[in-house]
């Protein structure tokens, strides 16, 4: 029982510190405010992308065309290949006749000249889907090179122009979050640390007043680590307010401009874990933002 | 009190200096027991409050050692000081209280640190204040306070976890005489209840009131150069019956 009183009396004395230092604690609390929301819109972006594109992800063929001589023994070797492959979802062999057949029924008009040939000019082939959730260029680079390179295999086909695209903008969405979210984050945590630093300095007082008394070592710290992760719990609170109501926004906006335009109405689903992430984000910048102090105070030799 | 009683502070060839030019006191053995009632003088700069924070182990001595109810305070790591400061109180001559808290948070500082519940931090608190006169002003905030009303703040907040030793730095220094004087009457109080008490001042009026034990400063040395009773007429009644 005494140590819950211990820790209520630290968490007050950092609680009436931040209400002391309003200024401050308003200013740092929205820095992360700002960074966690600007990493929350990036994320849900992410999100957006990442269904908005999945039907296209999804919709990823390869084409493995057979050699017209191609011996049952180098079917099975491709088929072993496909069967190897984490990339590979399902598989189908589609003979020439069947290649004709679908071609047929797919282009009807075109019935009167294939018929005129004299030998089916379709290859056997196998269509392959790709699992979308493993689909990257280079392995699927990797794949190609190797199915193209056995024997008995004429040629690979796929949408190469769309892979690589995609794999562009993922790649640009991935490295570009964590780029900016890195410097945004580096930005508070400094900030916090700082803003850490002024209320020591603001209390140097009243920490030599305890020490004197007889405080734990640990009861003059801890307060500024509550201080540190108080701060963050605050931005981070307030970030996830505005990220939520940024996005009913955005919501309203789109919805307005596609009805108004296309008659259409697009959805776009909130991706409520983020909001969980906005929040440890914060719980830790501030907790790091006051470890980052005490370390700074200590080598300076002020703390 | 009779027989042998323990020496709550104790120094073994006990120097220091700041700058290893000139020595504030040096080669310094004394033995204060427990229940003394102890004044430290000496002119400013002598190095009394140096002594003092010698004591709390604020700083280290260039030489010698120094024992506080029974520990080298050298031997102590810094991790565990608070216990032996736990066991002493501390009354600085600006008074050192937090303006932003009220007298009663003032008082309570530590006991709320040692996780005493707020009910019996009140009672002990508004009994601390009323034993120094101020029973009725744990609300306020130091700033509307006068400076003896502030000084008797810092003294029960110095004396509510039951110091073993109570030390104080120049406590009457920004007071008028009148109200010196009670101080005074508080600490001799407060030393009647078994608390060994040292008071640093070059108040030789105050001094020669109060009577105990003198040790003054002197050409780097630390010596007793009077020793009296306390005087009765600044006595509480319980402890003259």
């Amino acid at each position: 029982m005494r140590r819950l009183y211990t820790w209520l009396a630290i968490l007050q004395f950092a609680w009436m510190n931040l209400k002391r230092n309003r200024m401050t604690t308003g200013v740092s609390s929205s820095i992360i405010m700002v960074v966690l929301w600007l990493l929350g819109c990036w994320l849900q972006a992410g999100h957006w992308l990442e269904a908005w594109l999945r039907p296209y992800r999804e919709s990823f063929i390869l084409y493995v065309y057979l050699m017209d001589e191609a011996a049952s023994g180098q079917r099975s070797v491709v088929e072993q290949w496909l069967r190897a492959s984490p990339l590979v979802q399902t598989w189908q062999f589609i003979s020439p006749a069947e290649a004709r057949r679908r071609f047929i029924g797919m282009f009807p008009e075109f019935q009167g000249l294939i018929d005129s040939l004299q030998t089916n000019p379709l290859p056997a082939h196998y269509e392959v889907r790709l699992a979308p959730e493993r689909v990257e260029v280079q392995g699927l680079r990797r794949l190609v090179d190797g199915l193209q390179r056995l024997p008995g295999v004429a040629g690979v086909d796929y949408q190469q122009w769309w892979v690589e695209r995609l794999g562009t903008l993922f790649r640009v969405v991935r490295w570009g979050g964590l780029v900016l979210g890195g410097v945004l984050a580096g930005m508070a945590l400094f900030t916090v640390a700082n803003v850490i630093r002024l209320s020591f300095f603001a209390r140097r007082e009243e920490v030599q007043i305890l020490s004197l008394l007889g405080a734990h070592p640990w009861h003059v710290r801890l307060p500024f680590y509550l201080e540190g992760i108080l701060l963050g719990l605050l931005g981070s609170l307030m970030a996830t307010v505005l990220w939520f109501l940024s996005l009913q926004g955005a919501h309203w906006y789109l919805r307005r401009l596609t009805m108004a335009y296309w008659s259409v109405q697009v959805q776009l689903p909130v991706a409520y874990p983020i909001a969980q992430w906005i929040l440890a984000g914060g719980l830790l910048l501030g907790f790091l933002g006051a470890v980052l102090a005490l370390w700074m105070m200590r080598a300076e030799g002020t703390a | 009190m009779n027989g042998v009683r323990a020496a709550v502070i104790q120094t073994f060839q006990l120097g220091h200096t700041y700058d290893r030019r000139r020595w504030l006191f040096r080669d310094v053995n004394l033995a204060i027991e427990a229940g003394d009632f102890v004044f430290l003088t000496g002119p400013s700069g002598a190095g009394k409050t140096t002594f003092l924070r010698l004591l709390l182990r604020e700083l280290h001595p260039t030489e010698g050692q120094i024992l506080v109810l029974g520990q080298n305070l050298r031997a102590i790591p810094d991790a565990r000081l608070y216990r032996i400061r736990r066991q002493m109180g501390f009354v600085f001559q600006d008074f050192r209280l937090i303006p932003t808290y009220t007298v009663l948070e003032n008082v309570t500082l530590l006991l709320r640190l040692m996780g005493v519940p707020p009910k019996e931090q009140r009672q002990r608190a508004i009994r601390t204040l009323q034993s120094v006169g101020l029973g009725g002003l744990w609300r306020s905030y130091p700033p509307s306070l006068s400076g003896g009303e502030q000084q008797r703040v810092a003294i029960a907040r110095a004396i509510i976890h039951n110091p073993k030793v109570l030390l104080a730095d120049e406590p009457t220094g920004n007071l008028d005489p009148e109200m010196s004087v009670e101080i005074m009457r508080i600490f001799i109080r407060i030393n009647a209840s078994g608390t060994t008490v040292i008071v640093a001042t070059h108040d030789d009026r105050l001094i020669r009131l109060v009577g105990g034990k003198l040790y003054a400063i002197e050409r780097e040395r630390i010596q007793l150069v009077d020793q009296r009773p306390i005087n009765p007429s600044l006595l509480p009644v319980e402890a003259l019956g």
